[in-house]
């Protein structure tokens, strides 16, 4: 069986060789992904000096985005809430191992049960059903969406010199 | 032989998703349009290419016991690099597609290749017959994508920049509103497509005797 061994060893050192070849680009697209759905949210670019802030982004102009996560069916789910005026302004969903299938409106910021979110002040997003068959997965983006917007509202304003 | 012969019949007369009816999970999961179709496409040529070659060059030297293990390994090995490469240079697109591509492991359609033919050929031929396979499935991909496309969006090669770097330009639209008909672009859809294709590729090609050569015919994962 050492021959075995010996296979598994040699696809070791190509996934090894790949992955040293594409990890800085693979992080590097995932950040700018990051960005185009902050710019997507906020409905403008990031002013250039500012950043995340104990998760929370504030664009000094009324607009805040907020992360958060909580753990769904499959492992944590990973989103990004703007905020204004303690209301939702938009979801985008970073990062999820739901189901693929059933959780495939996560990916659907703009129609479906994500954009029904919209508008909702946090306590407000207790009246939306969850979706049939993903109850796990619908309750935790709640959670999620309601810490986020937690943490944009304790966020001071002191970052924002404008 | 002539070289062209294990491709041609890979390609056309044993064509993975037309005569023998496999991988057909992914073909009718992603054929929602070309640009997604031409991705799959490509990633599955990529895991063929590299698995069929690798298994035919160490063919003698995988242990007989083992062999089911080792061709999977090699499999995942590739599927799992075609990933990495996939969101090193196409993010946006493998993240339409993402699940369909780390499924290209459980493809029966390359599987059954390796166990049936490469595994027991020499390179050069594992590699034509890998090649053949590859256009073959690509090939149905194509059709499908492109027809659902057409009639679902009324559009052809829309977001082919997000694989081909300055070809916006590219894109048809046949319709203004960038819609059509919404069944081409669901699940029912693409069976009924499926189904019309596999037809008409069987009046065109008339074959005399239906049964495919060689892999096995269960059913695809």
């Amino acid at each position: 069986m050492h021959k075995l061994v010996l296979i598994a060893a040699a696809c070791a050192m190509l996934l090894a060789l790949t992955d040293a070849w594409t990890a800085d680009r693979i992080a590097r697209n995932a950040r700018s992904h990051e960005l185009s759905q902050i710019t997507d949210l906020a409905g403008a670019a990031p002013p250039a000096d500012t950043t995340w802030n104990e998760d929370v982004w504030d664009f000094c102009s009324g607009t805040k985005l907020a992360r958060s996560s909580a753990a769904g069916y499959g492992g944590p789910i990973r989103l990004v809430v703007g905020v204004s005026q303690g209301r939702i302004l938009g979801i985008r969903v970073t990062a999820h191992q739901e189901t693929p299938g059933l959780a495939d409106f996560l990916r659907e910021p703009k129609r479906g049960w994500l954009a029904a979110l919209n508008g909702r002040t946090g306590p407000e997003t207790a009246a939306v059903d969850a979706v049939a068959g993903a109850t796990i997965t619908s309750e935790a983006v709640v959670r999620a969406v309601r810490d986020a917007m937690d943490r944009a509202q304790d966020a001071s304003a002191e970052g924002c010199r404008a | 032989m002539s070289v062209a012969k294990p491709f041609r019949n890979a390609a056309i007369a044993s064509n993975p998703a037309w005569a023998q009816l496999l991988g057909l999970c992914p073909l009718l999961a992603v054929s929602t349009s070309l640009v997604n179709a031409l991705a799959l496409g490509a990633a599955s040529a990529f895991v063929l290419l590299g698995s069929n070659i690798t298994i035919a060059a160490i063919r003698r030297w995988i242990p007989e016991l083992a062999r089911l293990p080792s061709f999977v390994l090699v499999i995942a090995t590739f599927t799992t690099c075609a990933m990495l490469l996939m969101q090193a240079y196409a993010f946006e697109l493998y993240l339409r597609i993402a699940l369909f591509v780390q499924i290209i492991v459980t493809n029966c359609m390359i599987l059954g290749r390796v166990e049936a033919f490469a595994s027991r050929q020499p390179v050069g031929r594992a590699f034509l017959d890998a090649a053949g396979t590859a256009c073959g499935f690509a090939l149905a991909l194509l059709a499908m994508g492109a027809a659902r496309e057409l009639i679902g969006h009324g559009s052809l090669m829309a977001g082919m920049e997000q694989l081909i770097p300055g070809s916006e330009s590219w894109r048809l639209n046949l319709s203004e509103s960038g819609r059509g008909l919404l069944l081409a672009s669901l699940p029912p859809g693409a069976f009924i497509i499926a189904g019309l294709l596999l037809g008409a590729g069987n009046a065109i090609l008339r074959r005399p005797n239906p049964a495919p050569s060689g892999s096995a015919g269960e059913n695809s994962a």
